[in-house]
């Protein structure tokens, strides 16, 4: 029986069904499917369209729906993609019985997008086949960089190829990889996005540890496997046959270890390839050509508006990501993790080119995983970027020194009043060696006296009446800046663990309350739909808290509460 | 200046331009067609739901022209629909169909959004049999075909 009227006609249309599908989840969308007859009909393409298994499911289903696959999508949590990749029970017509087996790769053949999230293929030849029989193919995405010479091959000829992601942030591999691969790809006329996100090991006797000793070593064949080279010949192939052939927009280059500077950086930024609009920069443990980098940057980025710069695990040298950002003419997004560097104030000084070229254009920054942040640098960037509109800031460990001290807070207001987002590590602590010596500590000396002071004298010993006034107040400022935000929709707080004491602990335990401490002070917080406490804030809350919440904040959807 | 526009069912509705306008279908007529006071039929719209797409229109006159965030997930947004708009969709199930199907027809996007949007809210959580009482829909599966057509299609984990 066909269901009622206009109900089936939506269904039927496969761009209205398709906009009610997107508001659903698949477990809600396989209960559509189960409603009747016709809505399956028309509803189980849509569903296998985009096709990711998380679990073992009946094959029936992926056999009829073949022709409908747009989008693979294999992940290490699904069990059953070796079968998936190996052998699928053949069901013949006459019997249901299962015969041979039928792989995935001679089946799948109207792919636009796969992504293989671990290495399921034992046979590489089973993934040049598949790739073969998909042409067509806009998006790829590869456990691993280290294939045999077919898969560098059947990329090279993926001539629709948009997007190419190796994403294997933990693994490592040798050079000739890489420089296959971009001699596979770096020609390809569409291809504008190019994730290389792996470390790899320049010295080339790791490529034997690798196996690739049996690899055409085309050195000797009339073509240098070398960087320059490389990129030469790949400028020459793509622009040759369309001199206005799309250029590379987004980029994400691999780490390079066992040699200072990364090898790719100057050659990429020189070629003409390129027409960044977002960067991710390796992290590189000595950077002497700043200056060249920032003026190829500066004359071949001109579109670049998003950074990212992941800090390895170890001391990197700054200055190439500083030379992107004094080469670029506008950044809105700068994502950073800082591990450390040589320079003691590095992260500072970063920090500072970024306030100093982008303060007028920046919308979001995010420090994720850092082991130490600059609490002044984050003040700057609050005080001074006005479109800022996400601030996000999350330390490396628990014991990660990212906080931002409450003293420096209040050295100036924050401009940043359309800001949406912000997760703040705060610090109560004075830190004597947290200091830097600029021209506005000159004119903050006296109070910076006194904060060195607490610093000498301990946290603990702050016991006079004038002391803990002191800290009120400081601690009232940062409230009350928070409070003017009132655009924002989402507040995540938590506390700088790298002066860890229990006093401190049970301090941030009144902070939140209304009778001790600075609630009071968030009550514009109108637009606010998310709040997440870290840490111990919320122990000392009760009735009257969650009444104000409920009144002030008429958004609020969640809170989360963490910590002990 | 006021537009005429005709229902289906030959009813005619005096709208103002920048009310009918919501509508990009009609907007494109109306600049394809320069001035002229000829009403505008619109065949595949009954007077009935024509009556609540106007008033959606009437409504959101002022609204600023939508820009789509490619980079929103839409399940995240289907939560947020304006109050006005929510009891503006609280129709019987045929009417909300029937507004989707107009609002795609006369390119109202705002409107097919949260048309669409209140259609995947009544589904999410429910069971096949509870989505079928809703939208008044038989069952012609037997439960074995049910259960078979489940299994087939269970491999997703819900993100």
């Amino acid at each position: 029986m066909i269901p009622a009227g206009a109900a089936h006609t939506v269904i039927a249309t496969p761009e209205l069904a398709l906009l009610v599908f997107a508001h659903l989840t698949p477990y809600d969308r396989v209960q559509c499917i189960r409603v009747c007859k016709a809505w399956a009909c028309h509803l189980e393409p849509l569903h296998w369209a985009d096709f990711c298994p998380a679990t073992c499911f009946d094959t029936k289903g992926l056999l009829r729906n073949l022709p409908f696959i747009r989008t693979v999508n294999l992940n290490p949590e699904f069990t059953g993609v070796s079968e998936l990749a190996h052998g699928l029970p053949r069901i013949s017509k006459s019997s249901e019985s299962s015969e041979t087996a039928v792989d995935l790769n001679t089946l799948c053949t109207h792919l636009r997008q796969f992504k293989l999230q671990y290495r399921c293929f034992e046979e590489t030849s089973h993934l040049v086949i598949l790739l073969n029989h998909n042409r067509f193919l806009t998006h790829l995405t590869l456990p691993d960089v280290s294939w045999n010479l077919g898969i560098y091959k059947v990329i090279s000829r993926l001539r629709h190829l948009q997007h190419l992601a190796v994403e294997a942030p933990t693994e490592s591999s040798g050079r000739q990889p890489t420089l296959f691969l971009l001699l596979a790809c770096l020609a390809l006329p569409d291809l504008t996005e190019l994730i290389l996100d792996y470390t790899v090991l320049w010295d080339s006797k790791d490529d034997e540890n690798f196996g690739y000793s049996k690899l055409p070593n085309l050195e000797g064949g009339g073509l240098r496997l070398d960087v320059e080279t490389i990129i030469q010949e790949s400028v020459v192939a793509r622009f040759s046959e369309n001199p206005s052939a799309s250029k590379i927009k987004l980029l994400h280059l691999p780490h390079c270890s066992g040699v200072g500077m990364n090898p790719f950086v100057l050659p990429l930024l020189a070629s003409g390839l390129l027409n960044l609009e977002s960067c991710s920069i390796p992290w590189v443990s000595h950077c002497p050509a700043r200056w060249d980098v920032e003026k190829e940057v500066l004359e071949h980025c001109p579109r670049l508006k998003h950074l990212t710069y992941g800090g390895g695990m170890g001391y990197s040298d700054y200055e190439l990501v500083r030379a992107f950002i004094r080469g670029s003419l506008r950044l809105e997004g700068f994502t950073s993790s800082f591990f450390g560097s040589e320079n003691k104030y590095g992260d500072e000084e970063v920090i500072q080119d970024l306030v100093a070229h982008h303060c007028n254009t920046l919308r979001e920054v995010e420090f994720t995983e850092c082991r130490r942040l600059s609490s002044r640098g984050q003040q700057a960037i609050l005080s001074r970027c006005k479109q800022l509109r996400r601030f996000w800031v999350m330390s490396a460990y628990p014991e990660g020194s990212s906080g931002i001290r409450f003293t420096d807070i209040s050295r100036s207001d924050w401009v940043c009043l359309e800001l949406r987002e912000l997760r703040l590590t705060l610090n109560r602590h004075f830190d004597v060696n947290n200091g830097y010596d600029d021209e506005s500590d000159q004119e903050d000396l006296e109070a910076d006296d006194i904060e060195n002071l607490y610093a000498i004298i301990g946290y603990e010993s702050l016991v006079s009446d004038a002391d803990l006034r002191r800290l009120d107040q400081a601690a009232k400022r940062v409230y009350t800046q928070i409070g003017r935000l009132s655009k924002l929709e989402k507040l995540t707080l938590d506390i700088d663990r790298s002066h860890d004491t229990e006093a401190e602990e049970r301090d941030y335990q009144w902070e939140l309350t209304l009778s001790k401490g600075k609630l009071g002070e968030l009550a514009d917080l109108k637009q606010l739909k998310s709040l997440r406490l870290e840490a111990d804030f919320w122990t000392r809350m009760g009735q009257a808290e969650v009444e104000f919440m409920h009144e002030r904040w008429p958004l609020l959807e969640e809170i989360i509460l963490c910590g002990k | 200046m006021p537009v005429i526009l005709v229902s289906s069912d030959a009813q005619e509705f005096k709208v103002d331009k920048e009310v009918a306008e919501r509508s990009i279908l009609i907007k494109n007529m109306l600049e394809d067609v320069g001035e002229s006071d000829s009403p505008i039929p619109l065949p595949n719209v009954t007077a009935a739901v024509l009556t609540k797409v106007i008033e959606y229109c009437e409504h959101h006159r002022n609204d600023p022209v939508q820009v789509p965030d490619e980079t929103d997930d839409p399940r995240k947004r289907s939560n947020d629909i304006e109050e006005w708009d929510m009891k503006f969709m609280q129709v019987d199930q045929e009417m909300l169909f029937e507004i989707i199907l107009a609002a795609n027809y006369l390119d109202i996007k705002p409107l097919l959004d949260v048309g669409c949007k209140t259609v995947a809210n009544i589904i999410k959580g429910k069971t096949p049999e509870e989505i079928r009482k809703a939208f008044n829909i038989v069952n012609d599966f037997t439960p074995e075909e049910e259960a078979q057509i489940k299994k087939e299609n269970e491999w997703a984990e819900d993100r």
